[in-house]
């Protein structure tokens, strides 16, 4: 398979999430149903494109394409647009994608200003079926956190304006729930692919569980402000806008973590 | 006092504190670079700020006693919180506390139904209904009046023991690891064996090879080890790769770098042209330090000296070897027949054939044999099967926890006449489980249809009757 498909099938996907974001905003600014269903439509196209052009990709270079910030940032916006489906369809909070949906297009739009040459020879440490496991869960996990990050926006700003753009925003505790959810759905797959995977794989290829590597710590602040989050919740009874708080620099710091290797370097600087 | 202590080293609070204070830490570590010359942090932050913070370690944050013992804090709190909460666990396991309908009433999630039947013929189907669903069921009252507690999570409290436990073990395997295991780098050049640290057998390396793809990128390092005991005999013998160590005897030999002799080389394939072998020349192979002669001719080729990095000192016009990189390869050759030296000069891989238009022969360096070393990294960890047992646990552990469900619902089912029963059914909808009012209004709507009644009353507190 050519590589252009793949990348023309990411520039459709682009324009689709970026039509269905649209969509979604004039939904909450029109408080048309119809809107909201046809928003939701776009997205499912936009990530079938997404998924298409990922697996397109792969077919063109033989392996997952997790192996440069592209690919991982694809990933990344796919796993954002099927959360997306979990919440509009699982726990009905189709306001939710108003929130959801820009941040996926964001995603995307970041992708497409990254270099796009595939890694056709990886480097003989990538070699090894614990790329795929901890890249992709990895993004998954944070994915996670970034619709929970959508939704602590969402709180804070109808918490604080006291606007709700058009009464279509889901109620605070909502937005407490899906920021919440998000956070339960994320923070056990990314301890057991972002934490524990990397470990693994890191034993195996480098000798050593763990290096203190820039990366690895970023990642290990992360799941300690997830932790905090946690034990702040159930325990000490935090709510809303604290809550929201802690969540936002749990995800702050995984956007960190994204570009450790890159000005930090350390033994994930690959490329 | 020491009870006082207890309470504190074992406290949520307390545990908290240094999570945040581990977390605040840990970002020092990320964002001042570990590791460099003391000299550069003081260029860089100051002679006052350089010195604060060579002080505090954040230079080497990672193996501060500070930074450790927060971490060895942290574990001890964790296991004292959950030594407490299994302890609260065993002491709650066996006593249930049956509500009343009013009691029901007041939770936060409620519904009261009416339903056709007697109430242990009701009771019967809510025990069937919930046992369906996976709950634990205890019943207590009368043929009148019976009270019902379903109850569902007990893989939930397992992963919460499960997940905070396997902390210990991470961070114990790492010290184990430190304290007991040793690693070390190893080159070997292909024949040479070398013995294993503290171990009564030594590792050969028989081939190294770098694999290329046909654009010349590297897709592979391969080193074929065989491992020998004392008397020499052969106990083990792999060829490993990045990401596939060899594993005896609880030592790991992981394919970890190469590197290149940059004095000991390959025969030398040079070209000769001159009045004597032609303008086509001829090619010479010779070893470094030795000589060939090219056949009839009477024509000797010495390879003299050898600069794998080779640069020529303007000042003092020496010439030197930069680096022990093969960056610019340099081969000192003679040309010499009978007493007479027809060339004497540096030739350079790199440059091809350099002319000088007093010498009658020339010669080009086309290519001489590298000598590769396979770097091995040695590997004793005695903490890595604890760390593994961590890993499984706390990865089981925390998938139980957000994903197994942990519910209690509460029932009373009591006679209202005309053969008819009430119920009451509720549960409180924990800050732990933000879906449980949805789970529960059609739970409760299922098992309506079941007991064949109707829904009277439907009351989510904060939220007002829906019903």
């Amino acid at each position: 398979m050519a590589q252009s498909v793949d990348i023309s099938l990411f520039f459709w996907s682009l324009a689709a999430f970026g039509l269905s974001a649209l969509l979604h905003i004039l939904y909450l600014a029109a408080n048309r149903s119809i809107m909201a269903r046809t928003a939701t439509a776009v997205m499912a196209v936009a990530t079938v494109l997404l998924a298409s052009a990922i697996v397109a990709r792969a077919l063109y270079i033989g392996h997952m394409p997790v192996t440069n910030m592209f690919e991982y940032m694809s990933i990344f916006a796919l796993g954002a647009a099927l959360f997306y489906f979990v919440f509009v369809f699982f726990y009905r909070q189709r306001a939710i994608g108003a929130v959801v949906a820009p941040v996926v297009f964001m995603l995307i739009v970041s992708a497409s200003l990254l270099p796009k040459e595939p890694n056709s020879q990886l480097v003989p440490a990538l070699q090894s079926y614990w790329l795929q496991i901890h890249v992709t869960l990895a993004a998954l996990g944070e994915a996670a956190f970034a619709v929970a990050f959508a939704a602590n926006c969402m709180y804070l700003s109808k918490r604080f304006s006291g606007r709700d753009a058009g009464s279509r925003f889901p109620s605070l505790e909502r937005l407490d729930m899906v920021s919440h959810k998000a956070i339960i759905i994320g923070y056990p797959i990314f301890t057991v692919g972002a934490i524990f995977a990397g470990a693994i794989w890191a034993e195996q290829a480098w000798g050593t569980f763990w290096s203190w590597d820039p990366k690895e710590v970023c990642s290990l602040i992360v799941w300690f402000i997830y932790t905090l989050y946690f034990h702040l919740r159930f325990m000490r009874g935090w709510r809303g806008t604290r809550t929201a708080i802690v969540s936002m620099a749990g995800f702050a710091t995984a956007v960190l973590t994204f570009f450790a290797n890159m000005f930090l370097g350390g033994l994930h600087a690959y490329t | 006092m020491i009870v006082r202590l207890y309470r504190a080293a074992g406290s949520l609070k307390t545990g908290v504190v240094i999570l945040a204070a581990l977390t605040l830490a840990s970002f020092f570590g990320v964002l001042i670079p570990q590791g460099l010359d003391p000299q550069r942090y003081i260029t860089q932050w100051g002679t006052a700020g350089g010195t604060m913070l060579l002080r505090l370690g954040l230079d080497r944050l990672f193996s501060t006693l500070w930074y450790n013992s927060l971490l060895g804090l942290f574990s001890l709190n964790i296991f004292l919180c959950t030594v407490n909460r299994i302890i609260s666990i065993g002491k709650s396991a066996g006593r249930w506390r049956f509500l009343d309908g009013n009691q029901i009433a007041k939770l936060a999630f409620h519904v009261r139904m009416r339903a056709p039947g007697t109430v242990p013929a009701t009771a019967e189907t809510v025990r069937r209904f919930f046992r369906a669903r996976r709950f634990s069921v205890y019943m207590n009252g009368t043929a009148a009046s019976l009270s019902i507690e379903a109850r569902q999570g007990l893989l939930r409290e397992v992963g919460l023991v499960l997940v905070h436990l396997s902390v210990l073990p991470l961070l114990v395997g790492g010290l184990v690891g430190k304290m007991t295991g040793f690693s070390y780098s190893q080159h070997l050049a292909e024949g040479e064996s070398v013995q294993v640290r503290e171990r009564p057998f030594s590792v050969r390396c028989d081939s190294f090879a770098i694999d290329m793809n046909e654009r010349g990128d590297i897709s592979d390092y391969r080193s074929r080890l065989t491992l020998l005991g004392a008397a020499g005999d052969t106990l083990m013998s792999r060829t490993i790769e990045v990401n596939h160590p060899l594993v005896y005897r609880g030592i790991k030999f992981y394919q970890s770098s190469y590197s290149v002799d940059p004095v000991n080389t390959g025969a030398f394939t040079l070209m000769v042209t001159g009045p004597q072998v032609g303008p086509v020349g001829k090619k010479v192979s010779v070893e470094q330090g030795s000589s060939s002669t090219i056949e009839s001719t009477g024509i000797t080729v010495s390879a003299v000296r050898f600069f794998p990095d080779f640069y020529y000192d303007m000042e003092t016009k020496t010439p030197h070897n930069r680096s022990d990189r093969h960056n610019n390869p340099a081969l000192f050759v003679t040309v010499t027949r009978v007493a007479d030296t027809l060339f004497a000069r540096w030739v350079f891989q790199r440059f091809g054939v350099m002319h000088h238009t007093d010498d009658e022969y020339s010669v080009s360096l086309l290519s001489y044999g590298q000598k590769q070393s396979t770097g091995l990294l040695i590997k004793e960890n005695p903490g890595g099967g604890i760390i593994w047992f961590g890993i499984v646990f706390m990865s089981i552990g925390v998938i139980l926890v957000f994903w197994a469900p942990r519910r209690r619902i509460r029932i009373t089912v009591e006679e209202c006449g005309e053969g008819k029963v009430v119920l009451h059914v509720g549960t409180g909808l924990s800050h732990r489980d933000p879906g449980m009012a949805d789970y529960a209004s059609n739970l409760f709507k299922r098992l309506c249809r079941e007991l064949g009644g109707t829904i009277e009353l439907e009351m989510e507190k904060n939220s007002g009757s829906v019903g």
